[in-house]
């Protein structure tokens, strides 16, 4: 009897959402479409850098070093310039990102006394770029001044610079940027679909007044609360499917470990999402209220939780807060299963965290929307 | 006459706005914290990357790598867990593992080959690139110390890091994150604003009315252009209190800067409003649409210089990340006009064309009906 009102509800909200077809493209459609986009676009890497070059000495050992800054595609020759001033008005403008300065007396005295010294001003206003930027400079620098040494030492004593570490990537040997921030995306984008896709479809029949029609109708609130759930969840899961079967395809994402693990675990998430979602929209008093704190709640666990950005990093507080965010845990799974193909025996404390948010959020919202209900 | 239909315009949207007030508190109160989160937490130069050392040489040679690699400030020790799977790295609990192999200083001065063996995590590509090259270096910079012992011969580089030379991180982010704050806010208020009217079907008084679609929208836009402007203001001022954070120079480019970022923020709002029928799917839009471009598309974390060509051009299209350059330049740089002019009339190019489309819009919404 229960099961067949539960049917015909969850039969009425979910005709109710596909008759949305706008709501249903933006929640299947948009977050593959975005994850293929962002997948592009991010990019860790540090290259292309506009340098302006001021060679004051103009002899082959400036241009070999001017060269040595240009070789490999992190610095571009953008501009020659012939003054101080012009560099330094450059880098303050923005122009460039970057200015090598070598002195007129470079080679002699590099020759002459054994040291020489250059200036690298880097525009230091993205920390990321500049702390990679300058990296570059002191590796580049130091190769140079190897060769030099290399070419300078009487032979036999000739070195083929022994002791170079062997730097290996593992997991992800060519550093691709896609394999990190796939995954990131994915969970930003059920993030968002989900807190706000639950958020604001629970309030819409208290906007609309026809909360009170289905309070007359002989279901339970439980019921009226498990429709609203399941066709979201049901549609979300399908489009975390579709994502992963793109980054499968597009991205090549290597997918080592357990996927039905990664499934039931990104179903979970997706719970979690649609918990939070359900929670905020029973403590608002109307849409607008509910929409306000939908987003702003999506902006610190996406950015406290390791999407895009690196934990390790903050402050410690904020350590310790990212425990307390599930997208954490998640991206922990789910880079875990993907990329290291490490099952629950690593990753079991972040499971039993994502399963107790799971519990807890659909608890308080269940008991809240009851609440509202009755 | 135009004019006075365009103030009531705005003077009705603000009077429905302000009627919920905790909505209004909501509406200024969030972005603060927003602000406040944003500017505590994230990091964008890399820190504490755990590192376990496995040294079986033992030596002073690679005692000396060691304390080197330490010297850097990037890494924290985590102990060494052996090599059977899951090792320290499959666990998660190290993200670089560097082992020095025994005999590695007795093989190095007899030339033989027995590197250090470096195991980086890359499945985290920020830490991995970090780490990478701040090991190169290490292991360059030791190099050049042995055989600069041989023959002094060496370029010493100055590097300056401009504009922020303590490296406060506060300078690094809190411009960045008023962009991020001030492209979400503002667009969904009036999203929210238009399609509620169209849900309620007030809408249709409205388009009853003489008021022509240029005035509705330039009305309506101003209307949460101003509330926007309070949001930047509010900002501004907390990123001073708090953060420390003070305009550089000329403070006119922030002036005129801000209202046309709000027009073109503004705009794309009513553009999603516009174009979707219920509030539902407003939301999503500008949470994907907006919330994904403002976090990942605007240089806010990532330079851009890397994006690849046809990729770039999405980019290129968001009106945020001319925002959060000026924003640096104004707060950090103090370039003045001379760097920002540019910025702002993208800016107001951008803000233009989306006026047209939201116009071309209407209309079309005005004849269906």
């Amino acid at each position: 009897m229960l099961n067949r009102r539960l049917l015909a509800l969850l039969i009425k909200e979910a005709t109710e959402l596909l008759r949305n077809r706008q709501l249903v493209g933006f929640l299947t459609l948009s977050p593959v479409l975005s994850m293929v986009i962002f997948g592009f676009v991010l990019n860790s890497d540090v290259t292309h850098l506009r340098l302006s070059i001021l060679d004051q000495n103009q002899v082959a050992l400036s241009r070999e070093l001017v060269d040595a800054f240009t070789a490999n595609k992190v610095f571009l020759a953008d501009r020659y310039t012939d003054s101080q001033k012009d560099l330094t008005h450059q880098v303050q403008q923005g122009q460039v990102d970057a200015g090598l300065m070598i002195p007129a007396t470079f080679n002699r005295d590099l020759l002459g006394t054994g040291k020489a010294e250059i200036e690298v001003a880097i525009d230091g206003i993205n920390a990321y770029s500049s702390g990679i930027a300058k990296g570059y400079v002191t590796q580049i620098t130091t190769r140079f001044n190897l060769h030099l040494l290399q070419d300078n030492l009487p032979m036999g004593t000739g070195l083929e610079l022994p002791a170079q570490p062997e730097i290996k990537f593992r997991y992800n040997p060519g550093t691709k940027d896609s394999w990190f921030f796939v995954p990131g995306v994915i969970g930003t984008i059920l993030t968002l679909s989900a807190i706000l896709a639950a958020a604001v479809e629970a309030v819409r029949e208290k906007d609309q007044g026809t909360l009170e029609q289905l309070l007359m109708t002989p279901v339970a609130s439980t019921a009226i609360l498990i429709s609203k759930v399941v066709p979201i969840s049901g549609l979300l899961t399908i489009t975390l499917t579709m994502c992963f079967g793109v980054a499968r395809l597009i991205f090549e994402l290597p997918f080592r470990g357990n996927l039905l693990l990664l499934w039931i675990f990104s179903i979970l998430y997706i719970q979690i999402g649609v918990g939070i979602g359900l929670a905020i929209s029973t403590f608002s008093k109307n849409k607008l209220q509910t929409i306000l704190v939908g987003i702003f709640l999506n902006i610190p666990i996406i950015l406290l939780g390791g999407a895009v950005t690196s934990i390790n990093s903050m402050p410690l507080l904020f350590r310790w807060v990212a425990q307390l965010n599930p997208l954490y845990h998640y991206l922990i799974i789910m880079r875990g299963i993907l990329l290291k193909g490490v099952g629950l025996q690593v990753w079991w404390v972040n499971a039993i965290a994502m399963i107790a948010f799971a519990t807890a959020t659909l608890l308080v919202s269940a008991h809240r929307y009851r609440r509202q209900l009755s | 006459m135009r004019i006075r239909r365009i103030r009531n315009q705005v003077f009705k949207e603000l009077e429905q706005f302000q009627r919920d007030r905790l909505g209004v508190a909501l509406a200024f109160v969030l972005p603060v914290i927003a602000l406040l989160i944003i500017g505590f937490a994230i990091r964008l130069e890399a820190r504490n990357i755990a590192m376990a050392v496995q040294d079986l040489d033992n030596t002073a040679l690679s005692r000396t790598y060691i304390e080197r690699l330490y010297a850097t400030h990037l890494f924290v020790a985590v102990p060494w867990r052996g090599s059977v799977f899951p090792d320290a790295i499959d666990r998660g609990t190290a993200q670089v593992q560097v082992t020095i192999p025994s005999g590695f200083t007795a093989n190095a001065i007899a030339n033989h080959h027995n590197p250090v063996q470096v195991l980086i995590d890359g499945g985290d590509v920020i830490n991995a690139r970090v780490s990478n090259l701040a090991i190169e270096g290490v292991f360059l910079s030791v190099l050049q110390n042995q055989l600069g012992e041989l023959s002094e011969l060496g370029v010493v580089s100055q590097i300056r890091l401009w504009f922020n030379p303590g490296r406060r991180e506060s300078l690094f982010i809190v411009p960045g994150a008023y962009g991020v704050i001030l492209a979400v806010f503002p667009p969904l208020l009036i999203a929210i604003a238009l399609v509620r009217e169209k849900e309620q079907g007030t809408i249709l008084q409205l388009y009853a009315s003489s008021l022509s679609a240029a005035e509705l929208l330039l009305g309506k836009s101003l209307a949460y252009m101003a509330v926007g402007l309070g949001e930047a203001v509010l900002l501004f001022i907390v990123g001073f209190l708090l953060f420390g954070v003070s305009v550089m120079g000329d403070p006119t480019p922030l002036m005129v800067g801000t209202p046309v970022f709000m027009l073109a923020s503004v705009q794309l709002g009513l553009i999603i409003g516009i174009f979707t029928t219920t509030q539902s799917s407003a939301v999503q839009a500008i949470g994907t649409i907006k919330v994904l471009t403002a976090f990942l598309l605007a240089g806010f974390l990532f330079p851009l210089n890397s994006v690849a060509f046809p990729f770039s051009v999405f980019a290129y299209l968001v009106p945020v990340r001319y925002f959060i350059e000026l924003c640096r330049n104004v707060f950090v740089r103090g370039s003045g006009w001379l760097g920002t002019w540019h910025l702002v009339a993208i800016m107001l190019f951008i803000g233009s064309i989306e006026f047209g489309i939201a116009w071309w819009g209407m209309r079309r919404m005005q004849l269906s009906r």
